[in-house]
């Protein structure tokens, strides 16, 4: 009887595991949508996609929302691959350089870092949900989305000789989409879950209030006598210029002592509303300043990404380029953390001292260079 | 016989390699000791004070007794150095850190990095400068203005030489005999390379403040007009020298261990080329200076305010070495909109700003 019993807790234990793991990888399949084909703006290619559960990372309230809004999926396939890359720029130079591994359908693709609550996990979400935020809200404008459009709203009082008229990126609609999207997924009441929400809602907030205007002449002969004038969206380098500058920034924060306000005293505002407006953060040191609705929050302290960590399968720096020269955190010096590299010579064939010649052809030379080549032991 | 001999036998060993060990670690603990006449407080030389101060070589003590009023030159000079070198490192990784002991850098001192190279040359020009400005106060008695310019130059526009000369040949032969003592002394028992690239820096220190000197003029026509000129070399401030060493320390030479009769780079490539006295030498590579090692003497930048918006070393990238950085709102309380009132007093209003302060992580 005995064993049967702690037989049957093991059993729940071992489903509850399972399901814990479950829930918390769920999250992030979505971003596998950046390995799926090549994204398209014809509509029809892919609604057999968003129809066959077996190519759809993404979950039951997910695949709603992507049906409901038929030509969103492209979009999120972009957004995720829009992700990535942005994620790998702006981490080339350093110890943990957003390493990601293609693991087909459904794994995560930043790894298990994502289980994490530091530095750089909060970076992968906000980097994330402002991709999405982007790429929906731009797909709207370009029609690629059927139930929504251009951000005609977006009107400023005119100028003298110039009017409001032209198609606005609709990051009104990205923003709601990314909310409904990315968010659906921290359902928790953790701390964790909480941290997400944030850092997912700083990521869009640096998309859609970064707006910017853009205006077009069309006088006779291009004059400015008449012009159009519309907002756009940032690029997305600008956004992930910022989001890194946040992360250099980012406050490690603990639960505040308000608390959530999650049972508060507003019964009649919607039930998302309250969580992503009633969580408090407070930093460790209370000297520090709060964190704000842009800055990113963490609770882990990160490693030192020296060596190699199974626990979120990071390499380590072994092998890695390193710039001989440089003092900053791409120096051989910090990069190798300390461990010495090996510099190697190769010879590079180029094309090199080029001629245009008329009538229409450039003739070059070929240079053998040397090159040298540093890599952390 | 045997047997006194057996038991005495390890006892002197142990003795000779005590003595040994002794002269390895030595040197070491008296580097760069004249240094702290920079940080020491002594107002007028006594007469003790040149054989009571900690450091000071026999060459030094017996300059310092021949010239007491020499020792306050030197004392100026090296309190200026540090001042400066503390300036010009301020938004750095390695801040120019002093330490508490009569080393007065401390640990930094120990291996023949960039830092120790930038250290001696700028505190050997720092005694060369307060030395000259000494001479041409006329506070020493053994020296006065540089007159040697002075004659045959009278040109057509009117001006002549005729002022004080700073008489920084004193001041270069005054630190030539002081600084270097420390070193020359020690290099007697080995030819020590740490010695001669202190000699080699000790020297472009001096030689920058020579080329740096300026020429001045002071008109004094009728109203003021420049149709009467007296010309003069003066010394430039000390800033600028401070800014040309910091740019010599930007890029210095590597220089191999094993230099026989002259320094050789380390660059096998160029060893040809000679090494001049315009360059800063240095034998050993700095270490980052990111994280607190307090074997070594090393701070960490942990806690250093850094600048958000710059993109040089004092960049919140490079001063944290991408630990990030912590943001803390100040209050800053000031006057301001401060008027004059009639008569005689002022009133000001007070300012609150709120401002961000980065710390590194």
């Amino acid at each position: 009887m005995r064993t049967l019993n702690s037989l049957l807790i093991m059993l729940i234990l071992l489903i509850w595991y399972g399901e814990g793991k479950k829930t918390k990888l769920k999250g992030i399949r979505w971003w596998t949508l950046a390995n799926i084909g090549k994204p398209s703006n014809d509509l029809r290619s892919n609604t057999q996609l968003y129809n066959s559960p077996s190519l759809l990372p993404l979950t039951k309230k997910q695949r709603k929302l992507v049906t409901k809004h038929p030509g969103t999926i492209s979009a999120l396939q972009n957004g995720a691959r829009m992700a990535i890359d942005e994620c790998k720029f702006q981490f080339r130079n350093r110890r943990w350089n957003c390493p990601t591994q293609d693991v087909g359908n459904g794994g995560p693709i930043f790894g298990k870092i994502l289980d994490k609550g530091n530095r750089e996990t909060a970076f992968i979400y906000a980097i994330t949900s402002a991709a999405v935020t982007h790429s929906v809200a731009r797909a709207c404008a370009e029609g690629s989305i059927y139930s929504c459009s251009c951000d005609y709203n977006l009107k400023q009082p005119s100028g003298k000789d110039w009017e409001w008229g032209g198609c606005s990126d609709n990051a009104k609609f990205g923003h709601k989409f990314s909310r409904k999207f990315v968010d659906v997924l921290e359902k928790g009441r953790d701390f964790r879950y909480m941290m997400n929400l944030h850092n997912n809602e700083a990521g869009r907030v640096h998309v859609s209030k970064e707006m910017k205007k853009g205006c077009k002449c069309h006088g006779m002969s291009g004059s400015c006598a008449i012009k159009t004038c519309w907002m756009r969206l940032p690029s997305f380098r600008d956004v992930g210029d910022r989001l890194k500058d946040r992360f250099d920034g980012a406050s490690q924060v603990i639960s505040g002592n308000e608390g959530s306000r999650i049972l508060g005293n507003r019964p009649n505002t919607g039930r998302k509303k309250k969580r992503y407006k009633s969580f408090q953060f407070a930093p460790v040191n209370p000297n520090h300043k709060k964190p704000g609705r842009r800055d990113l929050v963490y609770f882990d302290s990160s490693p030192s990404y020296c060596e190699k960590d199974t626990s979120i399968d990071f390499p380590g720096t072994y092998g890695r380029e390193c710039n001989a020269t440089s003092i900053g955190i791409d120096g051989c010096d910090l990069l190798c953390c300390g461990r010495g590299y090996v510099s190697k010579s190769y010879m590079v064939r180029e094309r090199c001292s080029c001629i245009f010649r008329w009538c229409c052809d450039v003739k070059c030379e070929v240079c053998t260079r040397t090159k040298v080549l540093h890599t952390c032991k | 016989m045997t047997m006194k001999r057996n038991s005495v036998e390890p006892f002197l060993c142990f003795a000779r390699f005590c003595l040994f060990i002794w002269i390895l670690i030595s040197p070491s603990h008296t580097f760069g000791n004249w240094m702290y006449l920079g940080v020491s407080s002594i107002t007028a030389p006594r007469d003790n004070i040149c054989n009571n101060f900690p450091g000071l070589v026999d060459q030094q003590k017996s300059l310092c007794l021949q010239n007491p009023q020499a020792l306050r030159g030197v004392r100026e000079g090296a309190k200026k150095a540090i001042y400066e070198c503390q300036a010009q490192f301020s938004s750095e990784r390695w801040n120019c850190t002093l330490s508490s002991n009569y080393s007065v850098f401390g640990h930094v001192l120990k291996k023949g990095t960039r830092e120790t190279a930038f250290i001696y040359s700028i505190l050997s020009a720092g005694v060369v400068h307060s030395v000259t400005q000494a001479c041409t106060a006329g506070n020493l008695t053994t020296c006065t203005c540089d007159v040697s310019a002075r004659e045959g130059e009278h040109t057509v526009e009117g001006w002549k030489w005729g002022g004080c000369s700073d008489n920084v040949k004193y001041g270069i032969e005054f630190s030539r005999q002081f600084v270097d003592a420390s070193e020359s002394t020690r290099s007697e028992k080995s030819e020590n390379i740490r010695n001669r690239m202190n000699l080699h820096n000790n020297e472009v220190g001096r030689k920058i403040v020579a080329e740096l000197m300026k020429f001045r003029c002071r008109c004094h026509g009728v109203s003021g007009s420049c149709a009467v000129q007296t010309c003069w070399k003066s010394l430039s401030d000390f800033r600028t020298i401070g800014e040309t060493l910091k740019q010599k320390y930007e890029a210095p030479i590597r220089i191999a261990r094993r230099s026989l009769r002259t320094l050789k780079r380390a660059e096998k490539t160029k060893r040809r080329v000679p090494i001049s006295y315009t360059e800063l030498v240095y034998v050993h590579r700095s270490p980052n200076y990111c994280r607190a090692n307090r074997k070594r003497g090393i701070l960490g930048t942990k806690g250093r305010e850094c600048n958000k918006t710059s993109s040089g070393s004092d960049s919140c990238d490079l001063l944290c070495c991408g630990r990030g950085y912590n943001t803390q709102v100040v209050r800053l309380v000031e006057r301001c909109e401060c008027k004059f009132i009639w008569c005689c007093y002022v009133k000001c209003k007070t300012c609150e700003t709120l401002l961000d302060k980065h710390t590194c992580k």
